[in-house]
């Protein structure tokens, strides 16, 4: 599961409000719960993927997964490839292979195994 | 970096044929990449990864390793099964780059004799994660030479094969195995045993001394009165299935005669465990082995087997230091039973065909009746089928690839009920997730490298108005009420963003349309046979880099020609409370809008792998079949549902191939 895909995941249970974000917890049990793969750069690609994406949830993600990106960024930092590099590192090449999301409000776990999270209520 | 020939003036300039190597080359790593998850590394190291030279694109061990061998001492050959690449480790980096140089490009000779290309980049660390189970299936055992090669021999010569011609022509053209039944006709329309009509003669004399032996020593408990002979030639095999439990007795033996064998047992929560199962050995279930497990034997000519001890019975090693191909010899099993005359009463219910409900599903009256229907009739299904009918769906169809090329750069979009992932890939410039309900589905999906969750489409886990567009593919008409149809659509349009679109697809009763027949109508056997005749033999995937012929489109919701469909429920025109739902006939047209679809099961249910054909119909087809829900549109249907949900315009709606389909946009 890419740190892109974690962004629009939410809480999906019954009566669940504000299960956003989802709480990234790594199997520590597991000797590669997290990945980092090679992804090609498209710069455009990069860019409108960004303006969609919600970026302080992006930001304190990938945090967490020691990456620091600019708290905010400007019109101007679009253009800065250093900083789309960033960007598309933290929301491509990180992938979480095992762990568990978990929401915020109720508190209940999906489970992530070989990066696939199951999010079936009930579960 | 490399070099092809000792033409070296051209430095700076390469030749036509290195520049296809070169790309060829690149492709093979970005295929590991993309498709594997393999990262090669553009510094030289000991360990090489060798594309197109593995087990599952038929290279042995021993066809691989002198090769490799030429260029130094070769610390480890791990050869993952099924995979078309293996992983060299050399003693010192100057010998791996000496493979490097030298072997890059290199023609090897396949199992089938064809020519196949070499392709070597560095990586990393030569290493192969395999989660095997080290435990056989509860209850089974395997004894080995329990006979005799002269014994062998004499049960071989025993059996005549020319009595039943007609089975003969049959066999033969559908390159089908052979089976004769002894003591008790074994019925595959339903998998089962006449037990009112014994044969004459029992079991034939010569099997007594054998099973006689085996009692006195405890192999067997049991003194069978039923045998069934299959005969294997190479290429052949037998779906997975478990022995219906009604119609036989705990204990099942099987001896193998001829040549070995492995046979793949599978457990509900999908643990395989592969079994070598070697000449004159005799195959013992009980139990849960027996009861719970399936098992089944791949439609191929080689296995993977032990490289050292090749002929031991038992798990077949996941060391894939340790691992080669074996040819296949012809086989015939003589398999024993005891015919039960009660119902079974085993500690396996929901896999007991005497304890499972016997009584037909009905239309559901409510929310809770629909949502067990569908538990039953959709999703359980669905996770047995899974391999084989991701095998089935390969073909785009282009009015859904039309949508998708259209959508802009860096669309955010999902793929409610994605299956096996067909659409995921279409578009590179898109984001695309998918989601299903089956596990197994899913699986194939993360096998492919794409972005996939599990999960109910009437409660999809994504924030609202986050999607540029949405696709739902064949999905909805898994519902079985209007209501729940209506909640499945409510939901793709929560997930959209204002002027977000979403296309939908659902099956219509209509099967021909403006006179014209759709495919699921007109597809015939012919067809099917003419695929199976492609797929002979393509249980193993072939090279990594020259990608396999696509199978044709054989595309429609379903399958393949029934056999012997059971007609019970009959054709409702309307449909009536508490009435049953009629199971629909393959390949005509439907008299009713709620139905149960048959799925013939075919081949090794093995994900991602290509169907095996088993030849397509006969009596001595043991196929099994499951049926699954659907709620077929008729015309105007998906309109209107569309028209209940608020905030939604119809921008196109339109007939394609047996589909109504609509594209949506959101306010």
């Amino acid at each position: 599961m890419r740190l892109l895909t974690h962004n629009f995941l939410k809480c999906n249970e019954e009566n669940c409000t504000g299960g956003y974000p989802l709480q990234i917890k790594l199997d520590d049990t597991s000797s590669e719960n997290v990945k980092i793969l090679e992804q090609d750069f498209n710069k455009e690609f990069v860019k409108n993927v960004l303006s969609k994406v919600d970026y302080d949830v992006l930001y304190n993600t990938a945090k967490q997964f020691g990456i620091s990106l600019l708290f905010s960024y400007t019109s101007q930092h679009l253009e800065d490839e250093g900083f789309l590099n960033s960007i598309h590192h933290a929301l491509f090449k990180i992938h979480i292979m095992e762990g568990s999301l978990i929401c915020p409000q109720c508190h209940v776990s999906f489970p992530i195994k070989d990066g696939i999270p199951n999010m079936l209520k009930g579960n | 970096m490399f070099a092809m020939d000792s033409n070296h003036q051209s430095n700076y300039k390469l030749s036509k044929t290195e520049k296809k190597f070169l790309r060829k080359q690149i492709k093979a790593r970005h295929t590991l990449l993309r498709h594997e998850g393999i990262e090669t590394v553009s510094y030289a190291t000991q360990s090489l990864v060798v594309a197109n030279g593995g087990l599952g694109n038929g290279v042995s061990r021993n066809q691989l390793l002198p090769v490799l061998e030429k260029c130094g001492l070769v610390d480890a050959l791990l050869m993952p099964p099924n995979k078309p690449y293996s992983f060299a480790r050399y003693k010192t980096t100057e010998e791996s780059k000496r493979a490097y140089v030298t072997l890059n490009g290199k023609e090897v000779v396949d199992d089938l004799g064809q020519k196949i290309i070499l392709y070597l980049n560095f990586v990393e660390k030569a290493q192969w994660k395999e989660l095997r189970p080290q435990a056989l299936p509860p209850g089974l055992m395997v004894v080995e030479e329990i006979i005799s090669s002269e014994e062998e021999k004499m049960l071989l010569e025993s059996v005549d094969w020319t009595e039943d011609t007609d089975n003969q022509n049959s066999q033969k053209s559908l390159k089908h195995r052979r089976v004769k039944h002894f003591g008790y006709e074994f019925h595959y329309e339903n998998n089962n045993v006449d037990k009112d009509k014994p044969l004459p003669g029992g079991l034939p004399d010569i099997c007594d001394s054998f099973l006689e032996k085996w009692l006195r020593e405890g192999y067997i408990k049991h003194k069978p009165d039923q045998m069934t002979i299959n005969q294997y030639e190479p290429g052949q095999g037998i779906p997975a299935h478990i022995d219906t439990h009604s119609a036989f007795e705990d204990e099942i033996v099987s001896l193998s005669l001829g040549s070995e064998i492995v046979m793949d047992f599978k457990h509900p929560d999908g643990i395989a465990v592969p079994v070598m199962l070697p000449r004159r050995s005799l195959l013992v279930i009980t139990g849960e082995s027996r009861y719970l497990w399936t098992h089944g034997i791949t439609c191929r000519k080689f296995d993977t087997v032990q490289a050292s001890e090749s002929h031991k019975s038992g798990i077949i090693t996941s060391d894939v230091g340790d691992l080669t191909l074996s040819k296949r010899g012809l086989r015939t099993s003589f398999t024993f039973r005891k015919v039960r005359q009660t119902p079974c009463n085993c500690s396996y219910p929901l896999v007991c065909d005497s304890q499972r409900k016997e009584t037909p599903p009905s239309f559901p009256e409510s929310d809770k009746e629909a949502s067990r229907l569908e538990q039953e009739y959709v999703h359980q299904v669905y996770e047995e089928i899974a391999g084989h009918f991701s095998s089935t769906r390969h073909t785009p169809w282009p009015h859904i690839v039309e949508f998708l090329k259209a959508l802009p750069s860096g669309s955010i979009v999902a793929d409610i009920g994605c299956g096996n992932g067909k659409y995921l890939g279409i578009n590179k410039e898109l984001y695309m997730v998918g989601c299903d309900r089956s596990q197994n589905l899913v699986d194939i999906c993360r096998e492919r490298q794409f972005q996939a969750f599990v999960c109910d489409a009437l409660a999809v886990p994504v924030r609202s108005g986050s999607c540029d567009a949405c696709i739902s593919i064949a999905v909805i008409h898994h519902f079985a009420t209007a209501e729940r149809r209506v909640a499945a659509l409510q939901e793709i349009v929560r997930l959209l963003r204002p002027g977000g679109k979403a296309l939908i697809y659902v099956w219509a009763m209509e099967q021909e349309y403006n006179k014209q027949k759709s495919k699921y109508l007109r597809g015939n056997r012919n067809s099917q046979g003419k695929k199976e005749e492609m797929n002979s033999d393509t249980s193993v995937q072939r090279s990594l880099v020259e990608q396999m012929p696509d199978m044709g489109s054989r595309d429609s919701a379903s399958s393949v020609p029934r056999i012997n469909d059971s007609q019970e429920g009959g054709c409702n025109s309307r449909q009536v409370s508490n009435s049953k739902l009629p199971i629909h006939v393959n390949r005509t047209s439907f008299y009713s809008q709620d139905v149960l679809v048959p799925w013939h099961l075919k081949g090794n249910p093995d994900k991602g792998k290509p169907v095996e054909p088993f030849g397509p119909v006969g009596s001595q087809d043991p196929s099994p079949v499951f049926h699954r829900y659907y709620h077929v549109f008729r015309e105007g249907e998906l309109e209107a549902v569309c028209r209940t949900v608020s905030d939604v315009r119809i921008l196109q709606s339109y007939y394609d191939q047996g589909n109504w389909c609509v594209i949506l946009q959101k306010a």
